[in-house]
């Protein structure tokens, strides 16, 4: 299911800002091995604590979605010194592709948060055009009108389920009123909706999962060889912060049919690119490197 | 004018996260979930108190276990933070009424809600994780179930005295 597959990681790094999504995860496993001496009672503490810091700093660091800039120029720096000369041969092949790119908080949301940022700033800029409101805006209010129905079908819970459901559909009905700045500010508010909204992405992932068991339970199979929907959706979709993988991508773009470019960037000096699903002509492009996704704009953008 | 519309948010924020605990509480009285309660405590809808009751077939039957609540601003996009405060002897319990259970932590999923929770601390009453323990005493007697048993009465017999 690879290359967008998180586990496929790569970097060693552990400084917090720089580090790709799934370095949180390495950096807590590291402090446990650290503290081996230690209760487990001290243990627990200490990695909750730890945690708790590395997202806090993340999130002061790094803004939720931060400013369009050049892909060289954004990219050039951060690989200048790698001594894997296939990044600077791929950076040199999407420079020519694309034109610009949004990086998105290293949190574990990245996915989903440059998803429906970039879904969300096309609609913007393509209900600026026109004085009625767009077919896209009326279909996806009705995808999510219909979604509250799939949830409870697949057994969440209305009554923690509605916050997030209006909290979407509210978004949604303000896209009329919104200039691409003023939701680039809205999706950048730590105290505003920008949290929940991503979260229902995962709850939206999930129960397009659960819908559709059978075809899904191939590519979520453990180690021992048995397909556990359920638990998969409770340990590897809905958990606060935990990082996507292609079997989420594949859930969220069919639920919404909605769909994504995945521009994916390694030593390789090739970047390969993947359409879900295959065929379409996405207006959402992300750039993935190994444990992260940020947001491209192509050249026509 | 920048503070002000801050405030805006916040306020808003806060009034979503209220009216979804106003569902929860609503949720939790009419379905009357079996040995466990919730309730708002005073008149502070992000602050409450719960009741868990062990139940049958383990050696928690028939103890109850009173616990704080407490909700984050952002709820439940964080998870509220809980703690018994009726003492208790059991491997996933601190002295303090901390709990260790993955889903108030790194485990936390917003779908999850407070029937949820404390259904995951009633079941968790009777099948305690040994492997890490908050409580090494308690982890350790978990094998013998009727010493536990023993021990278990005796602890709670004093706490509630």
């Amino acid at each position: 299911m690879n290359p967008a597959g998180d586990d496929s990681a790569t970097t060693t790094t552990t400084t917090t800002t720089e580090a790709a999504d799934g370095d949180l995860q390495r950096a807590l496993e590291a402090s446990l091995r650290d503290v081996g001496t230690m209760s487990a009672q001290e243990q627990d503490r200490l990695t909750i604590d730890q945690l708790n810091d590395i997202v806090a700093t993340i999130a002061q660091e790094q803004p939720m979605v931060g400013a369009k800039v050049g892909i060289s120029e954004a990219l050039a720096a951060e690989y200048a010194e790698n001594p894997m000369k296939g990044f600077a041969l791929g950076i040199d092949i999407l420079n020519a592709k694309y034109s610009a790119m949004r990086r998105v908080r290293k949190d574990g949301n990245c996915f989903y948060r440059g998803f429906l940022y970039r879904y969300l700033e096309a609609l913007v800029l393509a209900q600026q055009q026109q004085p009625t409101t767009i077919p896209e805006l009326v279909r996806i209010r009705e995808v999510v009108k219909g979604s509250k129905k799939k949830l409870l079908d697949v057994g969440y819970d209305e009554s923690a389920m509605d916050m997030f459901w209006e909290m979407f559909a509210e978004l949604l009905d303000q896209v009329p009123s919104l200039t691409p700045d003023a939701l680039h500010l809205k999706l950048n508010d730590e105290q505003g909706v920008s949290n929940h909204v991503v979260w229902f992405c995962r709850a939206l992932s999930a129960t397009q999962i659960k819908l559709n068991a059978d075809r899904f339970a191939p590519f979520i199979m453990g180690e021992d060889g048995l397909a556990d929907v359920d638990k998969f959706c409770r340990t590897e979709v809905e958990p606060v912060n935990h990082e996507c993988e292609q079997v989420q991508i594949i859930a969220l773009t069919e639920m919404l049919q909605v769909p994504v470019t995945i521009e994916y960037l390694d030593a390789s000096g090739h970047p390969s690119s993947i359409v879900f699903p295959e065929g379409a002509h996405p207006t959402v492009k992300l750039l993935y490197r190994p444990g992260h996704y940020d947001i491209l704009y192509d050249t026509t953008d | 004018m920048a503070a002000l519309a801050e405030q805006g948010n916040v306020r808003r924020e806060t009034g979503n996260v209220t009216k979804r605990l106003q569902k929860e509480l609503m949720t939790l009285m009419m379905e009357a979930v079996p040995g466990a309660t919730a309730f708002p405590e005073n008149d502070n809808v992000f602050s409450w108190i719960g009741t868990i009751r062990g139940t049958k077939d383990t050696v928690y039957d028939g103890l109850e276990y009173k616990l704080s609540i407490k909700f984050p601003a952002d709820y439940p996009y964080n998870p509220p933070t809980i703690k018994f405060i009726t003492p208790i002897f059991h491997p996933n319990v601190d002295t303090h009424g901390n709990i260790c259970l993955d889903i108030l932590k790194e485990k936390w999923s917003a779908a999850y809600s407070v029937k949820t929770i404390l259904l995951s601390i009633q079941s968790l009453l009777g099948e305690p994780n040994c492997d890490s323990p908050l409580n090494t005493h308690a982890a350790q007697l978990w094998e013998d179930q009727a010493k536990y048993l023993t021990v278990l009465k005796e602890k709670y017999a004093m706490k509630t005295a």
